[in-house]
């Protein structure tokens, strides 16, 4: 039996596996013995720091063998991981720590240049840094960690418990959270394992950095059945060629990404030249995939199933579609199929009325893996829960996703597109509302305007216009450093161009899908 | 093509920011400064100046970690 907690397959591996490895990272690896001894050790750490149940503890970490034992430490403690992009700017990190109460955070030497740059007077402890001098934190080396005792600590943990917060895009230029418990991960997980048949001989890649929600299943499908999971390194994964020499070297039978990695793996990733052979099975997810790409990819990798996967991180996984063989021609888009195991969902219209077969309207989830709700954020909670009276004295809770859907007489469901201004650009989530907010944030820009335009490799790149005031007058570079501060890479526009006054429409709102005509219009001629 | 060349190409063109400081042995792709898409324009960029083609199998990290790596891998092409 695995237990009640997303944590629990590591000490029940570590007892029938204990040699078999549960990371395995350029060329090392660690097994769940060495993944279980280290976790209790920095779960012992932190409750002697004073870490209570569901306290919220960041890690700051790059991929790593020490990424995992941060995780589990975390989970084993009590406590709930707070994943924190290693590459966000400082402004951004500090909104992170500061609204989700975070007082720990567990990273490494490597990320101090980072941590050094923190403005001082918060109340920070940082395991796994050897600190040093006028630190802006207290720093707890891992040598000190490991002097800790090897026995789990004893605490009590509910699977109702948080298990983590995962920040996104928020549209007021604030980030949001979203809390997921452990028994709503463990759906989640199991979900995943029981889909791709996994077992302990699958080794898993973990492409998707951990703060995308993807990585859910990299660690917690594989852990749930002893298997390994593959930290693939961050710059690996802007190399195509690179990449398909990482399946190769590390035998990744399973790997789950958005579709922007995969046209870059066809297009660039020298596939002939590479032994995929031990690819078994690949997930996407993130954005829609273009069907000339996906055709060309499912017949570069005959062997391999693909499955579209749909849900936003408040709901992953709640739909998903095993890709059938496509016909030469068929651009039709791929539909995102029908409402996963243990879920159910509802196609509701503006009054809220049930759609039928063929009408659009916005899709909603009722499932386990649901998120408990936004951190500190009652006014996004009031809205995006749909309630209906339930048999006992609890509601039936759904999730409004907010994406427009419609259900064909096939039963599959289609992805029509987002209700409000959140775009997709290679599987990131932006709000272009939130980077608008960045970009007027500068003192010399008047008025900001984001958009997107497709980027020719089946995604979608932002683009902005500005406006600037007379009294400062920065060029466009200057507005782009800006930008780079407030914003993490992703969500940084590709190019900002400035105006003297931004088009309109008739009601006097800006113009935005006429500046993205203009720029498609541009590159086209 | 020397770094220096490389260095403004990546500063002007995918950066946008002349004044980003970037050190010859600097990884572009830890610290984020370059994306994938950067490095597509990179690799078209080079092909264009040093006249040479860069199939995709040599578009790889060894190959493009740094700048000093980059001038030494046109360096072993011209060779």
């Amino acid at each position: 039996m695995l237990g009640f907690h997303v944590h629990s397959p590591v000490a029940h591996f570590a007892r029938e596996t204990p040699d078999h490895p549960a990371f395995s990272f350029a060329g090392e690896e660690m097994t769940y013995a060495e993944l279980d001894a280290a976790s209790n050790r920095l779960a012992n750490a932190l409750v002697e720091r004073g870490i209570r149940g569901q306290d919220r503890v960041g890690i700051f970490l790059r991929k790593g063998l020490d990424l995992g034992v941060a995780i589990y430490g975390v989970l084993k403690a009590g406590g709930a991981f707070v994943p924190l992009d290693p590459f966000l700017p400082t402004e951004r990190l500090e909104l992170i720590l500061d609204d989700c109460g975070i007082r720990h955070v567990v990273s490494s030497d490597t990320m101090a240049a980072a941590l050094g740059a923190l403005r001082p007077g918060r109340e920070l402890t940082v395991f796994g840094v050897s600190g040093g001098e006028g630190a802006p934190f207290e720093a707890v080396p891992w040598d000190a960690v490991r002097a800790q005792p090897q026995a789990p600590p004893d605490v009590r943990i509910l699977d109702l418990d948080l298990a983590y917060i995962m920040y996104t895009s928020g549209s007021t230029g604030v980030p949001k959270g979203m809390m997921h418990c452990h028994r709503g991960s463990l759906a989640y997980a199991r979900w995943g394992a029981q889909h791709v048949g996994l077992g302990a001989g699958d080794r898993v890649a973990s492409h998707a950095p951990l703060h995308f929600d993807l990585s859910i299943f990299d660690f917690f499908s594989t852990s749930q059945v002893g298997g390994t999971v593959v930290l693939v390194p961050e710059p690996v994964t802007k190399f195509p060629a690179s990449w398909t020499q990482t399946i190769e070297d590390e035998r990744i039978s399973v790997v789950f990404t958005v579709p922007f990695t995969l046209i870059e793996m066809l297009e660039r990733g020298a596939m002939a030249e590479r032994d995929l052979s031990s690819l078994r099975w690949v997930l996407f997810g993130g954005e829609p995939f273009p069907p000339k790409h996906l055709r060309a990819l499912m017949g570069a990798l005959p062997d391999v199933r693909f499955t579209n996967v749909y849900g936003p991180a408040e709901a992953p996984s709640c739909t998903c579609y095993d890709v059938p063989a496509l016909r030469d021609g068929d651009e039709e888009p791929i539909p995102i199929g029908t409402v996963s195991e243990n879920s159910s969902d509802l196609v509701l219209d503006d009054d809220d009325a049930e759609c039928g077969i063929g009408e659009e309207g916005e899709l909603l989830i009722r499932s386990t893996t649901l998120t408990l709700g936004y951190w500190n954020r009652p006014d996004l909670n009031e809205r995006v829960f749909h309630t209906r009276e339930g048999l006992g004295p609890f509601p039936e809770v759904y999730f409004r996703t907010g994406d427009l859907v419609v259900r064909h007489a096939d039963g599959l469901l289609r992805f029509l597109g987002r209700k409000d201004r959140m775009v997709k650009t290679r599987g990131h989530r932006v709000e272009l509302d939130e980077v608008e907010a960045a970009l007027a944030s500068h003192v010399g820009v008047t008025e900001a305007a984001a958009f997107v335009v497709p980027d020719g490799q089946g995604s979608r790149a932002i683009l902005a216009a500005v406006t600037l005031t007379e009294r400062e007058a920065p060029d466009a570079a200057d507005v782009l450093r800006h930008a780079r501060t407030k914003l993490p890479a992703y969500a940084v526009p590709r190019e900002i161009e400035v105006r003297g006054e931004l088009p309109r429409t008739t009601s006097g709102k800006i113009d935005r899908r006429r500046l993205a005509e203009d720029r498609t219009t541009t590159s086209e001629t | 093509m020397t770094i220096d060349a490389i260095r403004t190409f990546i500063q002007t063109e995918l950066l946008g920011d002349p004044t980003h400081v970037i050190e010859p042995d600097q990884d572009l792709l830890l610290s984020e400064t370059l994306d994938s898409l950067s490095v597509v324009r990179l690799v078209a960029h080079l092909e264009g100046e040093v006249g040479l083609e860069i199939p995709p199998q040599d578009v790889t990290l060894e190959n493009f970690a740094t700048l000093n790596a980059i001038d030494a891998y046109l360096a072993r092409r011209r060779a």
